[in-house]
């Protein structure tokens, strides 16, 4: 990406949509991003808040929702949507609700901007919000005593009609427009505008100290030539200065943007042999020189590995015609260490990926491999057009920097490393390839989006599901207001919403799903995401989803993927040109109109305190804040009736308010079915008959809730220690979505979306330890970061659910060779006896080694606890997997597989 | 049923020595064949040694030893963990170096001559591969487990006292008796044996059973590699024979004449001891085994040793899992269990480690199947594995597999 080349073009778009003439026409053609779309229609816009800090923009979230609200539209629900659509993309194109954490001198008010921002809750800091500093000529017409202004007037006010002041950041001997001059032609011109920093008058430099002396010299009258410069904000750095408009972004965004890139850990890297290699014969001669079957390679460097390219090749041709199935992976040994190279073939060429067997496995590797190639093939059509494309190596090498490093990342595969963890050390947490980006722990087996489950008995996800809903359908109100000529460019075959990183709502088919999961995972979004907060975050791509089915493909439908994020909420949308719509121009880049209509999807789900439901759910809920450290093997058997409710209670033990509030109305059966509540998730294609009148309402019941949570923590803390009091069990859980083989019945209760082939695992993980204690909630912390929650200290937490991690890696590969060897391909393959699989459990005994000095968390006893893996095929196929202390009875047990069924038995 | 070839090539000059299929289909053309040992070569020309390459349900593993006979074995199964066939083929090499000795092996130029002299291999070749593609007649579990299979024989105190007083009158200390591929009994330096041998040994006396007494010269792959014992099979009964690995005397003829002498008077005991088949296991313990138990396998690492059953009667209210079944279902179930997840005690630490937490242990493990349900506890230095109905609740397989390992192990009973 190259965001800050040709800038110059872009003139005064500000300016423009601050008139107020122009507000209500806003010229779409004019956003920040389209400068940043790339020859082939591709784009890849972050834009980051000037300074950011969580809580700054959660109130400024609320302050603009709420400003939204107060709105008197609240009498049809409908109405009430679509003026706070116009009004949000309103608050959206100024800057002016981005509130800055600023601490300059102000100006006049009555010599400020006359379009000024009408919010009370964002004044007159306007000026200065402006990310970029496009460089404005401007013609003056000046005259003898034209702004007679008294002797005390500086020669600038006088002769220039411009109040000069100056920048409190170095370097401060710029000039900067402190003010206009009523009356004066700088104000009537209109191009000088309050703040814009005085560059240069008839060509000379202006600096505060010769100001005065270029203004005594000036021949007066005559017509000078001022160049201003609108002026970011003052944390830019002195290079930003230069004349050209720039784009605010944090370190991160750059580094996921590609703009600049990380110094690798070069030694680091070339220590750890591993390779990505697309190899085609296609054309080698004898003659060719070394290396000419190599179309694609990263890292750059050569190795063994490299060199013995040859090899894997022939295997994977060889073995494909041996066994009459395609080789998916070898293991080699190169200096007494194991290698995986893992293989896809695409016709007569091979794509293949080698790492060390300390890294991955082999079914790790298989796994990585598979998400690789489908995200090629998603973004590109066919492998050979990808990475067999030479033109895309600098694009790909950016991916693979993402994705390698990863995986590297994750450093040795073996249990030292939560020792290292234990003592708070993340060094090697780091993305060897670029050590900016924080490193997240994934598993590559159950490498699918992750749910978060939202609590509060699903209004939000209503509402989220309407939003969505509507933007799919362009049911967008006053769309005809905004543009006349509006033939319809896009189909929207659907879309999905994660925030932080977690899939919250999605209307795709599963294999949709996951591809725009691998695109924004793989390309570091989701983490940039979860991480930063992003003032805007536009990415444009023509995709081919839809590589595998073999039904003909109509030459004239081309697909395209927006994804569109605003905080930390990301919204894809996979969609259609050519069928129905009007064909689209080869290589053109994102319609302003969508980009508009989806970001303004987002301001409303913004409006909606989506924003604070979710991060209600993600602190409070599922994942991170069971630990089972304290009272280790305390395990006494209760007796059933009681923990039957425990276990539920433990399922509902959030301690937000809202939900809280909520349950309480609601029918206990229908609370203790909280597992429930995370397949609930699967059912959100069914709101079509959502009625209006729950919207509305909801958005004031969040906002009640939010009040109340503000102020609330300690009702919170005291529902805690009821639950701790009770000796209740924890619930520790969470979903992932899986991509399966079966095809869903349509008449299926638990329908996700209108995809024909939609079919899913899902994953729960429930962890009953006895007497389990929940840390305060680390809102900063995200549940996967490990890094983070190893600043608190849950090591027996961690290292339970490292081992959950880890057999659940081992019960999925049973589980899938069970399934695997029913469908017998090839000349070898067989139906094995374990074809009929159906659940795989494991029990592990923790025994505290001796002379630990671990703050006396952990007691001699030992502490034994279950992993149990079930497979689930009707009615479609699933996996569940569930962590429990071993004292759970097998009655309980199976409730939770029921309940987390959907009571679909 | 899968299929499984195993290929021999002569290393230096990449000429297939031999060829061996079971199952069905054929055996890969011998220009793949080519082709597979090439790949390997041009490997370990620049240092990179191809181990093993996967496909979705067949696994291929090549391994060189002694730099001077490669084998590759290509077997359709799926395979669970990180490394796959390793062992076995270790087992396959090792079978050669039985029959052969590992200097003729190795040290030969003369590939036509190796070629014909690797044929008396293939019985013992054959009985591996179709214990691994799963052949209705192959029911031992030794190749998997990497211990010698045994009885449990309520006489077996007796029986040890008289085999070792055998063997000294016969000028051997490695003596055992087996029934068909099982051992009865055995002297100490037996046990002493490696694993590999007493998985081989075993497979070698049962794989020809017809003779009344053999005189084989073989030579053990661990302890002796190089110097062939002479190894004297005399049958006793039907299908109880004595073996012994003795020096240059005596001679066949001396050995069976001591041999029905000395065993006469315990004529009544082996005719009894022949009653346990084919439950393998002592009348009295079979007694105290739940009824809900039709199969079990247990192992003891320490002492090399491990028994099955698998005729266990099932109730008749359901339908019933033939033998067959019962022993592919406990195999496949061992497979996947354990090495990827259960590490055996004393067994060499896997090459290619999984990642499991240090201090937390796995004992207990079980997998549930449509037809059948396996429970298996690990209690070092036993695997025990149950084998039960699919109806039956996992807590009281669990109680059950307890039970049923304390059968075995607590009070005075014959040890494995």
């Amino acid at each position: 990406m190259e965001p800050s080349a040709q800038f110059e073009s872009e003139s005064d778009s500000e300016s423009v949509s601050s008139r107020p003439s122009d507000e209500s026409s806003y010229r779409y053609d004019e956003a920040e991003w389209l400068e940043h779309v790339k020859s082939d229609g591709s784009l890849l816009y972050v834009e980051s808040y000037v300074s950011s800090t969580v809580r700054e923009k959660q109130a400024q979230a609320f302050k603009a929702s709420s400003g939204g609200e107060k709105k008197p539209a609240f009498s049809s629900p409908v109405k009430e949507i679509k003026k706070k659509n116009k009004l949000l993309r309103l608050l959206q194109r100024r800057p002016s609700v981005r509130v800055k954490g600023t601490s300059r001198v102000g100006v006049g008010g009555e010599s400020g901007p006359k379009g000024g921002p009408d919010l009370a809750s964002a004044p007159k800091v306007t000026f200065r919000d402006n990310p970029s500093g496009e460089v404005r000529k401007v013609h003056l017409q000046v005259y003898e005593g034209g702004n007679n202004l008294g002797r005390r007037a500086s020669l600038c006010e006088t002769v220039l009609g411009v109040v000069p002041g100056r920048f409190s950041e170095p370097p401060d001997s710029r000039v900067m427009v402190a003010g206009l001059v009523p009356g004066s032609q700088a104000l009537r011109n209109g191009a000088i505008k309050i703040g814009d920093w005085l560059k240069e008058v008839d060509e000379t430099d202006v600096t505060w100290d010769n100001l005065d002396d270029i203004l005594a010299e000036l021949q007066i009258p005559s017509v000078i030539t001022l160049s201003v410069q609108k002026c970011a904000s003052e944390t830019l750095p002195a290079e930003h200065e230069s004349d050209r408009k720039r784009v605010i972004q944090t370190q991160l965004v750059k580094i996921v943007t590609g703009v600049e890139t990380d110094e690798p850990d070069m030694p680091c890297l070339q220590d750890i042999p591993h390779t990505l290699l697309y190899l085609s014969l296609m054309g080698v001669t004898e003659d060719s020189p070394d290396g000419a079957d190599i179309r694609y390679q990263f890292p750059n460097w050569s190795n063994k590995l490299v060199k013995v390219r040859g090899m894997f090749i022939t295997t994977a041709h060889t073995v494909q015609e041996v066994v009459g199935s395609p080789a998916l992976c070898s293991t080699v040994l190169l200096d007494g260490e194991h290698y995986h190279v893992a293989y896809v073939r695409e016709n007569n060429d091979v794509f293949l990926l080698a790492m060390p067997h300390s890294y991955v496995s082999s079914h790790e590797i298989v796994a990585l491999m598979d998400q690789l190639s489908s995200l090629i093939r998603f973004e590109f059509e066919t492998l050979s057009k990808g990475v067999g494309d030479s033109i895309h190596k600098a694009y790909l090498d950016h991916l693979m920097s993402h994705v390698l490093g990863t995986v590297l990342s994750q450093g040795f595969r073996d249990s030292r490393r939560l020792h290292q963890l234990d003592g708070g050390s993340s060094s090697n947490q780091r993305n060897p390839y670029l050590p900016q980006i924080p490193a997240l722990v994934p598993s590559f087996i159950f490498s699918f989006p992750t749910w978060l489950i939202l609590q509060d008995d699903g209004e939000a996800k209503l509402q989220i599901d309407n939003c969505l809903s509507e933007l799919e359908s362009g049911d967008f109100g006053d769309d005809d207001s905004d543009c006349e000529d509006c033939v319809p460019l896009y189909n929207i075959l659907g879309t999905c919403l994660f925030y932080k990183g977690y899939l919250i709502a999605s209307h795709l088919s599963s294999e949709e799903l996951k591809n725009i999961w691998l695109f924004t995972h793989h390309h570091g979004l989701l983490s940039l995401t979860a991480h930063e907060s992003v003032s805007q975050l536009v990415a444009w791509r023509p995709v081919s989803p839809y590589n595998d089915s073999t039904a003909p493909r109509d030459e004239a439908i081309n697909h395209y993927l927006l994804v569109v994020a605003m905080n930390h909420c990301l919204l894809g949308l996979l969609l259609e040109t050519g069928g129905v719509t009007e064909p689209l121009e080869e290589n053109s880049g994102p319609d302003p109109v969508l980009v508009d209509q989806a970001e303004a999807s987002l301001y409303q789900l913004h409006a909606l305190h989506i924003n604070t439901i979710c991060e209600h759910s993600l602190s409070s809920g599922g994942i991170e804040t069971v630990f089972a450290d304290d009272k280790v093997g305390r395990g006494t058997p209760v007796k059933k009736a009681k923990e039957k409710t425990e276990v539920a209670e433990g399922g509902l033990r959030l301690p937000d308010v809202p939900s809280i509030l909520k349950q309480k109305s609601s029918p206990l059966p229908e609370s203790r079915l909280h597992v429930h509540d995370h397949v609930g998730c699967e059912c959100e294609g069914s709101t079509g008959e959502a009625s209006e009148d729950s919207f509305t309402h909801s958005s004031h019941d969040s906002s009640l809730a939010l009040e109340e949570d503000e102020e609330g923590d300690e009702d919170s803390e005291s529902d805690w220690r009821i639950f701790k009091s009770a000796e209740s069990r924890g619930l520790h859980q969470y979903d992932l979505e899986m991509k399966g083989l079966a095809h869903r019945q349509p008449s299926s209760p638990v329908r996700v979306t209108s995809g024909k082939d939609v079919v899913l695992f899902h994953m729960v993980q429930l962890e009953v330890g006895e007497g389990v204690l929940i840390q305060p909630l680390m809102s900063e912390s995200l549940p996967s970061n490990t890094a983070a929650s190893a600043s608190h200290p849950p090591p027996f937490h961690l290292q339970v659910l490292h081992s959950f991690r880890s057999t659940c890696t081992h019960i999925h590969h049973v589980l899938q060779a069970g399934l695997r060897s029913k469908e017998p391909s090839g000349s070898y393959g067989c139906s094995s006896a374990l074809s009929g699989i159906k659940e795989h459990g494991v029990l592990f005994t923790y025994t505290p080694p001796a002379g630990d000095g671990n703050g006396g968390k952990r007691r001699g006893q030992s502490f034994s606890y279950w992993v149990v893996g079930r497979l689930i095929l009707a009615p479609y196929q699933r996996e569940v997997y569930v962590c429990y202390h071993e004292s759970v009875p097998q009655n309980i047990l199976e409730m939770a597989f029921r309940v987390s069924l959907g009571c679909v038995i | 049923m899968a299929s499984c070839t195993l290929v021999g090539v002569f290393a230096s000059s990449g000429v297939p020595l031999f060829v061996r299929h079971t199952g069905p289909g054929k055996a890969p053309a011998y220009a793949l064949i080519g082709s597979l040992n090439g790949v390997h070569v041009f490997g370990e020309s620049h240092g990179v040694t191809l181990c093993t390459t996967r496909t979705r349900n067949a696994s291929l593993t090549w391994k060189t030893y002694h730099d001077s006979i490669r084998l590759v074995l290509i077997r359709g199964s799926e395979c669970v963990g990180d490394s796959c066939d390793g062992t076995l083929l270790d087992l396959m090499f090792s079978s050669l170096v039985l029959i052969l000795g590992l200097d003729a092996l190795t040290t030969t130029s003369n590939v036509e001559r190796l070629k014909r002299d690797l044929r008396p291999c293939y019985p013992l070749l054959d009985e591996l591969m179709s214990r691994v593609v799963g052949s209705e007649d192959c029911l031992g579990f030794s190749h998997l487990t990497g211990c010698a299979e045994c009885l449990l024989p309520s006489e077996q105190q007796t029986l040890q006292n008289e085999i070792d007083k055998f063997c000294e009158t016969a000028d051997s200390t490695y003596g055992c008796v087996m029934v068909q591929g099982k051992v009865l009994c055995g002297t100490k330096n037996f046990w002493s044996l490696s694993h590999i041998e007493l998985v081989l040994l075993p497979l070698l006396v049962a794989s020809n059973f017809i003779t009344l007494a053999r005189d084989i010269p073989i030579y053990l792959p661990n302890k002796s590699p190089n110097v062939p014992f002479r190894m004297l099979v005399v049958r006793l009964t039907v299908n109880l024979s004595v073996a012994t690995l003795c020096g240059p005397t005596p001679t066949l003829n001396e050995m069976i004449r001591s041999a029905s002498s000395f065993w006469a008077p315990s004529y009544q005991v082996l005719e009894t001891v022949s009653t346990l088949l084919p439950w393998n296991i002592a009348p009295h313990l079979l007694s105290q085994l739940d009824n809900a138990v039709i199969g079990l396998l247990l192992v003891n690492y320490d002492s090399k040793r491990c028994v099955s059953c698998v005729h266990l009667s099932e109730d008749s209210r359901t339908r019933p899992l033939n033998i067959n079944k019962r022993v592919s279902a406990l195999r496949s179930v061992y497979r996947s269990v354990i090495g990827p997840l259960l590490q055996p005690p004393a067994m060499p630490p896997d090459d290619l480690p999984t990642l499991l937490q240090q201090d937390h242990t796995p004992l207990e493990t079980y997998i549930n199947c449509d037809t059948y349900k396996v429970y298996i506890i690990q209690s070092s230095p036993y695997h025990l594995l149950v084998l039960f109905p699919p109806a039956l609740p996992v807590h009281i397989a669990r109680q059950v597999s307890y039970r049923t390992l304390a059968v075995f192990t607590k009070g005075k009973v014959p040890k494995l």
